[in-house]
This record gives C-alpha cells, structure tokens and sequence, in this order.
C-alpha cells in the first residue's frame, strides 16, 4: 500500500472506551473485527471525553494514569484549519442530506469523524448489513436516549432529522485528506 | 501494580492530521489495552460518565 492512499480509522469514544475494559462484550469484538488492521486515529475530543469520564466516575490516580498509558497507545490528530474547513462542510452536506451529523446534538461530531463511526465496511455486503453496521450506532442511540430523558422528551424513536434510515454517502476533501463515509481517512496524493 | 511503575504523568501523542495518520498503528492486543483492576462499580460509572458528554 502506497503512502499516497493510506487508509486510517478514527474511533469514537465509546468505542474505544469498550476496548479498554475485558469484561464480556460483543460490542467491542464485533469493532475489533471491523477496525483491523488499520491504523487508529484519535480526535482529540476523544482524549477530552475519555479523561473526564474517569474524573467524573471518580477513578482514583492510579486507575486514572493507566487509561492515560493505555490511550498514549494511539495517535491523536488535532484539527489545523483545513480540517477545522472540512468538518464545516461535511456538517453543511449531513445537514442538507438529513444525516444526523449536522444537527446540533453532535456538536464536535464531524471533526472526530469517524469518531463517531466505525470504519466503513466491507463494500460487497448486502445493503442491510452495510446500514446496521453502520448507522446508528449503539453509542448515539445511548447519548441521544440519555439527552431525551434530560430534557423530558418522551422515550421513543427520534426525529427522522436525527435518525435517517441510512447514511448518505458523504465525501469532503480535506487538503491532503480524504474523509470518505463514515470514519474511513485517508491521505490523498 | 505500585506507583513506582508509572512515575510520570502518562501523555498522548497530538499531531496535524497528516501526521496522526501517518504515525497510526493498527490496534494494540487487548492486553495492552485493558486498565486493569476497574470494578464493575467503577466501569458503569466511566460509561455513564461517557454516555452524558
């Protein structure tokens, strides 16, 4: 594989959260499965999330510091002004698409995509496995659950404008960077 | 595990996106992943934690 089209995968929080921990999950070995061999990506609101999550939990220093060792594992990218220019324009296209991504509540949301995402699959998959695999994801479900029973929404399916029956294809070039459907990277010639 | 074995206050390696794809490595074994020793008690309250931000 040429360094010109190096793909890479950036990995949502709770995704990676589910990789710190042994305990059974299903979640977690299904994404290892669909992570592979890729190379990891960090954003950066996921180092922000992952350290307050363990202070808000109340995780003394010891547990504290070895997340932290367990996250220096990965490479985190921070946003220079292209990407911060991308994140802008794919927020625009999920926007105008009706993908979740462009509504407020995933503030942050395109600039660690696909954070928020796993890779994208295997493109020979039925159509139906493409989606479950791929939309929604557990985490957003948690988040926009959690966000519903804060503001007294009654439990139910959100809004369509949050949760399209399937992602539209969204690619926005970001000078040497390619981000090409969910959390899938890479780095243009 | 003693603290003597982690003395330093453990960093994360930031770089442009370039770089961060660049430096990326596949996925650590799940060994090298775990934080041990976290109670049940203690997880649900890290994925709580995380479900909220």
């Amino acid at each position: 594989m040429s360094d010109a089209r190096r793909p890479g995968v950036v990995v949502d929080t709770m995704v990676v959260s589910w990789l710190h921990d042994d305990r059974p999950n299903q979640l977690a070995d299904r994404y290892r499965l669909i992570i592979g061999w890729e190379p990891v990506v960090l954003a950066f609101p996921t180092v922000i999330e992952l350290r307050d999550g363990a202070l808000q939990a109340g995780w003394g220093e010891l547990r504290r510091r070895r997340l932290g060792r367990r996250m220096s594992e990965f490479s985190v990218g921070q946003p220079d002004d292209e990407m911060i220019t991308a994140c802008a324009k794919l927020r625009l296209r999920c926007r105008q698409a009706g993908h979740a991504l462009g509504d407020r509540v995933h503030d942050g949301g395109p600039l660690d995509r696909g954070n928020r995402y796993p890779p994208r699959p295997d493109p020979h998959l039925p159509r139906r496995d493409l989606h479950r695999r791929t939309w929604p994801s557990s985490h957003h479900r948690h988040r926009l659950a959690a966000r519903r029973a804060r503001s007294g929404a009654p439990p139910g399916r959100p809004s369509p404008s949050f949760w399209p029956c399937r992602p539209p294809r969204l690619e926005v070039e970001a000078g040497p960077l390619s981000l090409a459907g969910p959390g899938v990277v890479s780095r243009r010639g | 595990m003693s603290t003597v074995e982690e003395p330093e206050e453990p960093t994360v390696g930031v770089y442009p996106p370039v770089e961060a794809l660049m430096r990326a490595r596949p996925l650590p074994p799940l060994d090298h992943l775990v934080v041990e020793n976290v109670t049940d008690d203690e997880w649900k309250a890290f994925q709580g934690a995380l479900a909220e931000a």
